[in-house]
């Protein structure tokens, strides 16, 4: 249980001073609104953690089951977008989701079901490729293959 | 008289009667898919229309556009991912219907609503297009500026917890929609020197990231309890008469589905506010007049109403001040516009007495097209929600992330906003366990150009004034919708002292019966 709104108070309050010294710069009309937007976010973050810190509010979070599997699915995501780069949509997309499949479900990482988890995935990916490839004519990335 | 016979016969010919089918499902597929916009899929179709006379093409681009912005439901309910911006709202009660096990009840609550305020979007089409379309035209700088003022007050409505973290939530979206190059003086902000980052943030790149990518975390974070759909309690169960049982509920809220029509409409009208901002205020005025306002946000059919039907009613809105000044209201009025210059028609007050019969036979067709949609639907979302809830979540899950990569770079074809939508979207997530819920800030993502502008060509406009800012005050319409703006930021403030009032009152009345 931790005071959640001040920890989230000072998050704002150090992005609206880490962003100010960019909008020194800026001209009077490019910079009227982000710098009235800081101004205001700094002003309220400022009034966020005087409230809390005299009346303080404990709350849980970052409560979860699996932590890790945030991190494993962020970090899996990141390299599957990479991958689509460089192997092409289709191949990338197949290679994505059959490794998010076999990771979320530690049971069924036999042979079987991950043969039938791969042809699932195959059409899937397959599908919505010929749907917004050919009929839509979005160039979805070819890559190495295609 | 000859003008609707020869209407009616257009419209129902088997063939445009067979191309409309085929829109409405076409429309009803892109609007459900994450990062498919509205506007793209009658994009797409443009050209197909080409080699068809203008009526049919005009049929079936008005079909598409209608079902699209319908379509958008369906995963806003089922996925929590809005198909189109103008299914955010949607999100905040539908989804949690869906986790309920009530999806099937949600999507025809949806389907109803937006058939309804289809409807009231064309009937104003039909009788009010002139009047309306002055009235638009009266709308400078100042009074977009106030507008975006009067949208950024709802944020006391999406925000679910402390009301000061909402406003920063807001404010978290309007500093985003600063990224990029400045609207008036062309500074570059904020990009950090990465030159992806000076067209500023695709709305729909980050709308996928906001909403779909936390729900994926959040899944994957809490194992199978997060996916309720998909547990035995709650997952789908065949239901006899869920169909007349939702209707009969949703025609008993007449006031919910006519005030959001009419506030989808006359949004839609407004150039540059379509449905993304219009669902939102409906939702937010439904909220604001409603007798059990707390219960928003947990799952029950009133927002569904209010965010369908104003959605829905924009699209009959947002044609007034194209077909009749050849002003388009929204980007997907704008492509319309192109199709009919494609065709030889001039939009403008000429089009409705040079071209009358295209032009009624348009507006007839949406009016069946909008009928139509409805069975569509309904069987399609009956099956889809049966589909999503038995999905386990090793599938689920993926698959999401999939449709999540696909829809984000279908917008621009653009990889590095690929990774900008998964970037948003574990940032969102660890606001979201901080407490900031994505609504507000996908409020201030939206309404953020808009308030710019308003603001920084107001001052332009005022440099003749002793005091340029004082245009914001002077004009008419500026003022009542500075009085609209407090009322609404005032509300929230009025409701809870009146609920601490009477809890004291109760309390009092406790203690002297105990004493």
């Amino acid at each position: 249980m931790r005071n959640r709104d001040l920890i989230a108070a000072v998050v704002t309050l150090i992005l609206a001073v880490a962003l100010w010294p960019q909008t020194v710069n800026y001209t009077n009309f490019g910079g009227i609104f982000p710098r009235t937007v800081l101004v205001l976010m700094a002003l309220l973050s400022l009034y966020m953690i005087i409230a809390r810190i005299r009346k303080p509010k404990l709350e849980a979070f970052f409560l979860v089951e699996h932590p890790w599997h945030i991190v494993v699915v962020s970090v899996a995501g990141l390299l599957w977008i990479w991958l689509v780069g460089v192997l092409g949509f289709v191949v990338a997309s197949v290679i994505g989701m059959l490794f998010l499949v076999w990771f979320l479900d530690k049971e069924k990482r036999q042979l079987r079901p991950m043969l039938t988890a791969a042809l699932v995935i195959v059409v899937e990916v397959g599908f919505f490729y010929l749907f917004f490839a050919k009929l839509f004519l979005v160039p979805l990335p070819e890559g190495i293959f295609f | 008289m000859d003008l609707i016979t020869s209407s009616f016969v257009t419209v129902f010919s088997p063939g445009n009667l067979l191309l409309m089918l085929a829109a409405i499902v076409g429309g009803l597929v892109a609007g459900a898919l994450p990062g498919f916009t509205a506007t793209m899929a009658v994009a797409l179709l443009v050209p197909f229309t080409f080699t068809m006379d203008p009526t049919t093409g005009l049929i079936v681009l008005g079909a598409i556009y209608m079902s699209a912005i319908y379509g958008g439901s369906f995963s806003a309910i089922l996925i929590n991912t809005p198909g189109t911006p103008s299914s955010i709202g949607t999100t905040f009660d539908g989804y949690p219907m869906a986790k309920k096990g009530e999806g099937e009840k949600a999507i025809t609550t949806a389907t109803i609503s937006s058939v309804i305020g289809g409807l009231v979007g064309v009937v104003a089409l039909l009788f009010l297009s002139p009047p309306l379309a002055q009235i638009a035209l009266k709308f400078g700088p100042p009074e977009y500026f106030w507008i975006a003022i009067f949208g950024l007050t709802i944020i006391s409505s999406l925000s679910s917890g402390s009301l000061a973290k909402g406003f920063l939530g807001g404010l978290i979206g309007l500093l985003l929609s600063a990224i990029g190059i400045a609207p008036i003086g062309g500074d570059i902000r904020f990009t950090f020197g990465r030159p992806e980052l000076q067209g500023g943030i695709p709305l729909v790149v980050a709308l996928i990231g906001f909403f779909t990518i936390p729900e994926i975390l959040s899944m994957v974070a809490h194992g199978h309890k997060a996916h309720a759909a998909a547990s035995d309690e709650t997952g789908y169960k065949k239901r006899k008469g869920v169909f007349w049982q939702t209707a009969r509920e949703v025609f008993a809220q007449p006031g919910n589905l006519i005030r959001s029509s009419i506030l989808g409409t006359i949004i839609g009208i407004l150039p540059g506010a379509g449905g993304n901002i219009a669902n939102l205020v409906a939702y937010n005025e439904t909220k604001r007049v409603s007798k059990h306002p707390e219960k928003f946000g947990t799952g029950i059919i009133d927002g569904v109403i209010a965010t369908e039907s104003s959605n829905n009613a924009t699209v009959g809105g947002g044609l007034i001040p194209l077909l009749t000044l050849g002003v388009p209201g929204t980007p997907v009025d704008a492509v319309i516009f192109g199709a009919l210059m494609l065709q030889g028609l001039n939009p403008g007050p000429q089009l409705f007495t040079q071209n009358a019969d295209i032009v009624y036979s348009f507006i007839l067709s949406l009016f069946v097209a909008t009928l139509l949609m409805a069975p569509i639907g309904i069987l399609g979302g009956r099956w889809l929600n049966r589909f999503v809830t038995k999905v386990s979540l090793r599938y689920l899950a993926p698959s999401i992330l999939f449709l999540a990569i696909l829809g984000s770079y279908a917008i621009d074809n653009s990889l590095p906003e690929v990774f900008m939508m998964l970037i948003f979207g574990v940032i969102a997530y660890v606001l979201r366990e901080l407490g900031f819920d994505a609504g507000p800030i996908v409020l201030g993502l939206i309404l953020g150009p808009l308030a710019e502008q308003g603001l920084v060509q107001s001052m332009l406009m005022g440099t003749a004034l002793a005091q340029p800012w004082l245009i914001l005050f002077t004009r008419p319409i500026s003022i009542v919708l500075i009085i609209m703006s407090l009322v609404s930021a005032a509300w929230p403030i009025v409701v809870a002292y009146r609920k601490r009032r009477k809890a004291g009152a109760q309390a009092e009345v406790k203690e002297y019966a105990q004493s």
